[in-house]
């Protein structure tokens, strides 16, 4: 926390002294940015002829053309990798300019996303969202928590791939930008990994960060505080240091509180204080009931009411050599700790979070050449105080690309190199390391070479074709995967264009799913010897890659001047998904007592024959009905089949080898022969005693006689062992390393909510004053958990249930002085509490004053 | 107690509305006026004493052009701003610009001012067809003017080329 006002602190010392930044008013007007123009005098203003002074008064605004072509039809650079007009992007894309962003009053870039057609944006504790493009949610389902989170879309900042190669996903809260350093973001749905590259599978979500416009020094901050301890603050200084160099400095800082400081506790289906987690034992649970539901709480959630505490530091330089020579150098830190859901199994679903990243990202175009490079590491706690849970990343990408036009073609190649190391090391000792507690016990690297190629052909304005060729080489897997996008855009006119899509990505490996090599000593033992006491954890390195095919028909249309309307229709399908099942489970038995005395689970990553089909439709309509008044409308409706699911979890396939045990032929043979030694030396002792056996008894004597050297040799090996041997059984379901077809049924995935969407109405009365209401909603969807809800234990299916929402946030400005500004922000204005993501926290509404200063 | 919450942050926004008013645009049409006297020649009797800026209506536009006129000489002469509320008392005037909520009251002015060397300019739609010579309009945000050659020539007045050019032309 003090690192960011230090360095805050320093940066405005640095540069707030102004010396250096005189104005230049030899330049012409027309050459002056926004910035140069607003420090003109009355008298620099007299002195210019009229035409000179239009130009200086319409440098403030817009005309009604550019006002509805600004609100509807935004530059976007997703497909061609070059800023081209919303109505024209091959792709379905949508982009939120800083402007909608800031008078939206999103608090954060997840939340900002609310206003894109096609996410899914769950709250899961204050100030924490998961963020799904499409939907494909809870896949495979019956599983842990980070199935349930979105692992298959692509966040990039200034194409800097962000995203955990650990296991997948986004995590928002290591992002070391906040919406105060960006221009604009860009989602782009559905499959695009030949252009974006591995895991861009449901679509990418792309940052671009600000670059300063003029060379003066600029200063913008922003504050806000509100309930829950809610405290957001950000700086900026932007200045030039010549008209080719240019640099931006910034430093955001996000905190937020729980609602509540409780637990819940998914056996008993309530809440529980912390106090109450390393003092309550798992009565509940028999076979684990003199264990402690947590037994080192206060290191793993040392503040239960903490939700989010987050900041981040960044510098941007920017170098214009020339028109064709350009280089941008970005670094930056960022330290979050977040109390959010668990990633694995826990008795309670919230898990404490930590991280701490550095990074640098350089870029570069030198004629048709596009360079960038990057590095970022640090060390990240994915369940503090779980071992093997913090893993720290080295993430390294390269890529060069190569731009040449051939009249109406053009061509783009590239090359790139990608390197994701994660390594849990440094937190274990070597007893540890030894003993396999980590998930990984060393240092693994997942790496990907990669060649593409983009062709990109107009004809006469009316058609286009693109298509982009990918091919990823991975070490782990060692293969190489294909992937492709085929577009088309035709426009029918200036105001109607129709496209298609056809694409396929895939989803990029995981190093868990690949490497794991974990030893899980369960710490105290299991009292029932049956459950297992160790599990032992196995990545493996062959498993196919999750891939997506989509087709998509798309159709834009500006039927009045002031209205666009965007409406795509897709469906995609997607398979080859993987997750761990344990296979072989090896029970210690006490032969003379018939229990169980230890237990020990093999668990191992295996591809399932899962298949998601989903079929839906998003529309977006935008209208400019004044000046300042813009409205948005947009949703998707959605279906999604699952074929071949396994209605099975892992706690299933364990108790189901539990039951195997006593018809272990291996145990059957044992028991009969140590029942006939047994039986025939009763009959021994009683008629050496002169009382008389039983038929059984003497018939096992008569039996026992013919037992020959082998079996009289494992009598006596089971007697030296003290009746104690382990039987090994196996998971029937697997097959030649899948799961038996007859096994598989048909359903449909109920996690995706079947409609979601929003609205959006901005309004200013005054050019001093801005009303920004927007809604976000979503039908009711469940997720399919592996951890049992008290109130719904039904054994393969329990599931949980999430009621439709309709979220209404507001946020009221009013500048006072220039771009100075105070606002109210009201962030779930109506207070509707229920859950938006399974067993997590109700969700309250952020009710926030602020104020911004930019001059 | 949501219901309360609602009123309340609608009663804030009615409040936060009502308050403020951009006088940006203001100053640049004080300026864009003082720039169309540069680009207009009256006649030589009128290009000695001072030159009257007539403002019809009351408007901010009057505390801009008095900082314009302060400062500022058309050629040799001086300028000056007189602010008339009616028709009635307008009298020799080098220019009259009629406020936007004055524009009903351009036709009346244009004929009062018949055979006078008096630029008009008004400030809305429609204003040179109801007969002044430059109006003043805005388009989105940007301002524009309209002008009308026909109009300026009519009462004795040269226009630059230069001015008809960065106007709309309209006759």
């Amino acid at each position: 926390m003090k690192k960011i006002y230090i360095t805050i602190f320093i940066l405005f010392i640095a540069f707030s002294g102004g010396t250096g930044f005189s104005q230049e008013n030899k330049k012409s007007v027309t050459e002056m940015t926004r910035e140069e123009l607003s420090e003109l005098s009355y008298q620099d203003l007299m002195n210019l002829s009229l035409e000179d002074l239009m130009v200086v008064a319409n440098k403030f605004g817009l005309s009604a053309d550019e006002i509805l072509e600004y609100f509807l039809n935004k530059d976007v650079t997703s497909a061609s990798k070059r800023a081209e007009k919303s109505i024209n992007s091959p792709l379905s894309t949508t982009v939120l300019s800083k402007d909608e962003i800031l008078a939206s009053g999103a608090t954060s870039i997840p939340e900002a996303l609310r206003l894109i057609p096609g996410m899914i944006i769950r709250e899961k504790t204050n100030g924490n969202y998961d963020a799904h493009i499409r939907g494909n949610d809870n896949l495979p389902p019956k599983n842990m928590f980070i199935y349930s989170e979105n692992s298959i879309s692509l966040v990039m900042i200034d194409g800097r791939p962000v995203y955990n190669y650990a296991f997948g996903g986004s995590f928002w809260e290591t992002l070391p930008v906040e919406l105060n350093d960006i221009d604009r973001i860009e989602v782009i749905r559905g499959p695009s990994s030949a252009l974006y590259g591995p895991n861009a599978v449901s679509g990418v979500v792309n940052i671009i960060t600000l670059k300063p416009e003029g060379k003066n020094l600029k200063t913008d901050a922003s504050v806000q505080i509100g309930n829950n301890s809610a405290k957001l603050a950000n700086a900026s200084l932007a200045f030039g240091v010549s008209d080719k160099l240019k640099v931006r400095l910034s430093g955001n800082y996000t905190h937020f509180n729980r609602s509540n400081d409780e637990f819940y506790i998914y056996d008993l289906g309530r809440n529980y204080p912390k106090g109450a987690l390393d003092t309550m034992v798992m009565w509940y649970n028999p076979s684990r009931s003199k264990m402690k539901v947590h037994e080192n709480i206060d290191e793993a959630i040392p503040d239960p009411s903490l939700s989010l505490n987050k900041y981040g530091v960044n510098a941007f330089v920017f170098y214009d050599v020339t028109k064709d020579i350009n280089f941008n150098l970005s670094a930056g830190l960022n330290n979050s700790s977040n109390n959010t859901t668990t990633l694995g199994n826990s008795e309670f679903p919230i898990a404490g979070r930590d991280a701490d990243f550095k990074y640098f990202d350089i870029r570069s175009k030198i004629y048709g050449f596009s360079l960038q490079a990057n590095y970022m590491m640090g060390k990240q706690d994915f369940q503090r105080a779980s071992k093997g849970w913090d893993i720290d990343p080295q993430i390294a990408n390269a890529s060069l690309e190569y731009e040449k036009s051939f009249g109406s073609l053009v061509i783009r190649p590239g090359v790139s190199y990608q390197s994701a190391i994660y390594d849990d090391t440094k937190s274990l000792t070597q007893e540890d390391i030894d003993n396999l507690n980590g998930f990984l016990n060393g240092a693994p690297k997942i790496t990907n070479v990669a060649g593409y190629i983009r062709g990109d052909y107009s004809f006469k304005e009316k058609l286009r074709l693109i298509a982009a060729l990918r091919t990823d080489k991975y070490n782990v897997p060692s293969s190489t995967y294909f992937t492709y996008q085929f577009i088309s855009t035709f426009n029918i006119n200036t105001k109607n264009l129709v496209r298609a899509v056809y694409s396929r990505a895939n989803r990029g490996p995981f190093i868990v799913d690949s490497y794991a090599n974990y030893n899980w000593q369960v710490v105290p033992a299991n009292s029932d010897g049956m459950a297992p006491q160790l599990l032992i954890w196995n990545g493996s390195k062959k498993l196919d890659l999750p891939v997506m095919d989509m087709f998509e028909l798309g159709f834009r249309t500006q039927p009045f001047k002031n209205i666009m309307i965007d409406i795509e229709a897709f469906q995609s399908k997607t398979k080859h998904f993987s997750y761990f099942m344990p296979d072989t489970l090896d029970v210690t038995l006490n032969l003379a007592t018939g229990k169980a005395v230890n237990s020990v689970a093999h668990i191992q990553y295996y591809n399932f024959d899962l298949a998601s089909t989903q079929t839906g439709l998003t529309f977006n309509i935008s209208a400019v009905l004044a000046k300042n008044l813009n409205l948005k409308v947009f949703g998707t409706f959605q279906k999604t089949d699952l074929k071949n699911v396994y209605p099975k979890n892992y706690f299933n396939n364990l108790a189901e080898m539990q039951a195997s045990i006593p018809s272990n032929p291996k145990l059957q043979q044992d028991g009969y022969l140590l029942t006939i030694a047994s039986r025939a030396q009763t009959a021994q002792y009683k008629l050496l005693n002169g009382l008389t056996p039983t038929t059984e008894e003497l018939q096992a004597a008569q039996l026992f006689q013919t037992f020959n050297a082998t079996q009289l040799g494992r009598i006596g090996q089971l007697q030296s062992q003290g009746y104690k041997e382990t039987y090994e059984v196996y998971n029937t379901d697997i097959e030649n390393d899948k799961i038996k077809s007859s096994l598989l049924e048909n359903s449909s995935n109920k996690a995706t909510p079947s409609f979601y969407g929003g609205f959006s109405v901005s309004y200013s009365p005054t050019p001093k004053v801005n009303a920004f209401l927007s809604s976000y909603f979503f039908t009711s969807n469940e997720i399919i958990h592996s951890e049992t809800d008290d109130t719904n234990k039904n054994g393969y299916d329990p599931i949980y249930k999430i009621d439709a929402k309709a979220i209404f946030s507001m946020k009221l400005s009013y500048k006072i002085y220039k771009e100075n500004a105070i606002f109210i922000n009201c962030r779930n204005l109506f207070n509707s509490t229920s859950r938006e993501f399974a067993f997590m926290d109700k969700v309250y509404g952020k009710y926030l004053v602020g104020a911004s200063i930019s001059f | 107690m949501k219901n309360r919450r609602m009123i309340i942050t609608m009663l804030l926004f009615l409040f936060v509305s009502s308050m403020a008013a951009n006088a940006q645009n203001e100053k640049f049409k004080a300026l864009f006026l003082y720039n169309f006297i540069k680009n207009v020649e009256w006649p030589q009797a009128y290009k000695q004493g001072d030159l009257i800026i007539g403002v019809v209506g009351n408007t901010p536009i009057i505390k801009e052009l008095e900082t314009i006129t302060g400062s500022q000489k058309a050629g040799n002469q001086s300028m000056k701003v007189k602010v008339f509320s009616s028709p009635e008392e307008i009298s020799n005037c080098h220019i009259v610009y009629i406020a936007p909520n004055k524009s009903s009251l351009i036709p009346q002015i244009s004929s009062k001012l018949n055979g006078n060397p008096t630029l008009i300019i008004s400030d809305g739609k429609g204003g040179v067809q109801q007969g002044s010579a430059i109006n003043f309009l805005m388009d989105g945000d940007k301002l524009k003017f309209e002008i009308s050659k026909q109009h300026i020539e009519q009462r004795g007045l040269k226009v630059s080329a230069n001015l008809l050019n960065l106007g709309v032309a309209v006759n």
